[in-house]
C-alpha cells in the first residue's frame, strides 16, 4: 500500500494528525458515582438476570481494540462493564447515540458513570469514525455496536461497515461478543425488566492484516466489509453455540 | 438536457455503488431508492476527490441524496476552486 493510497480517509479520520485528547475527557466525578450505579444495578442482576461470563480469555492482554456486541438492550453495555475485569472498563468507552440521552436513567449513567462519548452516526457519519479513531489512536478500547440500534426481535441486524474502516484504518483487532438474554430482560421499548439469565460471550478476536495487505484504494469498501461481516458471522456462531 | 458534470457525476457514482447508469436519475434518493449505506456514500466522495481534486466540506455532506445535490455541491465546490 503507498503512502497516498488511502488519502482521503486518512485526511477524514485525521490520522496524520495528532488525536483529540478532549474525546477522553470524563467526569472526575465518575470514579466517586461508579460504585454508587454498580453496587445497585450488581444486586438488580443477581436479582432479575444473573450474568454469566464466557470466552473472557479472548481478550487482548493489551489494547487498543475494539468490542463489538450485538445490541438488545439499554443494559448491554452497563452489562459488559459490570462483568469486565475494572482495568479494562477504566479504558474502555462508548460510542452511544445521543437518542439515549432522552432517558433520564441512561443520562444519568452516561454523564457521570460510563465513559460515553455522545455521537449521531446518522447526520455525522464521518465525524463519528473520526472520534472512535481517536479513542483508538489515544490506546483506549472502544465499544462499538455494529448494528447502529437495538435489535427488537433479538435477531442479528446487518453490521455497519464502520466497524470495519475503524480496525482497518486505525490497525486495531476486534472482538465480537454475543449478549444472550438481555432482549428478554429489558428489551426495546419495555416500560419494566423481567426476569432471565443473561449470558454474555466473548469470541476470538479478528485481526485486520489480513485484509489490509489486499488494500488497494479500489477495493478499500469491499475490505472493509468484508472484514465487518466476518465480525457479523462469528458473533452469529456465538450466538448459535449459545443456543444449543 | 444532463451536463457534461452530470455525466461524468453519474458515471462515477455508477462506478463506485455498481448500479447501471439507466437507475441513476437526478432525483433518485440513494439511500431510500439505491440502498446504499452511509460508507458507499463517503467512497462516493472520496472518488469525486481523486478526480476533480476537491474536498467537499463535511456540513454538505450530511445533505447529499441525489445525483443533483451531488452536481449542485461540486459545481460550487470547483467554482470556489478557480476563483
Amino acid at each position: 500500500m503507498t503512502e497516498d493510497t488511502f488519502y482521503y480517509w486518512r485526511r477524514k479520520l485525521q490520522l496524520d494528525l495528532p488525536p483529540d485528547e478532549k474525546v477522553l475527557e470524563k467526569s472526575s466525578a465518575g470514579k466517586f458515582f461508579r460504585p454508587f450505579f454498580f453496587f445497585p444495578f450488581a444486586c438488580f442482576t443477581e436479582i432479575f438476570c444473573p450474568i454469566r461470563v464466557e470466552g473472557a480469555e479472548n481478550i487482548p492482554k493489551a489494547g487498543p481494540y475494539i468490542i463489538a456486541p450485538n445490541h438488545v438492550s439499554i443494559l448491554d453495555y452497563p452489562t459488559l462493564a459490570l462483568k469486565l475485569d475494572p482495568s479494562i472498563t477504566s479504558d474502555l468507552y462508548v460510542l452511544s447515540s445521543r437518542a439515549y440521552y432522552d432517558v433520564a436513567v441512561a443520562r444519568f449513567f452516561m454523564k457521570w458513570v460510563a465513559n460515553v462519548i455522545r455521537v449521531d452516526i446518522t447526520e455525522d457519519f464521518l465525524g463519528t469514525l473520526r472520534l472512535g479513531s481517536y479513542v483508538l489512536r489515544l490506546g483506549k478500547n472502544l465499544v462499538v455496536f455494529p448494528e447502529g440500534t437495538r435489535s427488537k426481535t433479538g435477531e442479528l441486524s446487518p453490521f455497519r461497515i464502520g466497524l470495519g474502516v475503524l480496525s482497518i484504518e486505525c490497525n486495531v483487532p476486534i472482538v465480537p461478543v454475543y449478549i444472550s438474554g438481555l432482549e428478554k430482560v429489558l428489551p426495546k421499548g419495555a416500560p419494566h425488566p423481567s426476569f432471565g439469565g443473561v449470558r454474555v460471550c466473548f469470541g476470538a478476536p479478528l485481526y485486520p492484516d489480513k485484509y489490509k495487505k489486499d488494500l488497494t484504494e479500489e477495493h478499500a469498501y469491499y475490505l472493509y466489509k468484508e472484514l465487518t461481516e466476518e465480525v457479523q458471522q462469528r458473533v452469529l456462531n456465538l450466538k448459535n453455540s449459545v443456543n444449543k | 438536457m444532463a451536463t457534461e458534470l452530470e455525466s461524468e457525476l453519474k458515471t462515477l457514482v455508477s462506478k463506485v455503488i455498481k448500479v447501471p447508469e439507466d437507475k441513476i436519475n437526478p432525483e433518485t434518493d440513494f439511500f431510500r431508492d439505491l440502498k446504499i449505506d452511509s460508507l458507499l456514500a463517503v467512497e462516493i466522495l472520496a472518488s469525486i476527490d481523486r478526480k476533480y481534486g476537491i474536498d467537499i466540506p463535511e456540513q454538505k455532506v450530511n445533505k447529499i441524496r441525489t445525483l443533483n445535490d451531488i452536481v449542485l455541491v461540486v459545481n460550487e465546490c470547483i467554482s470556489k476552486k478557480k476563483l
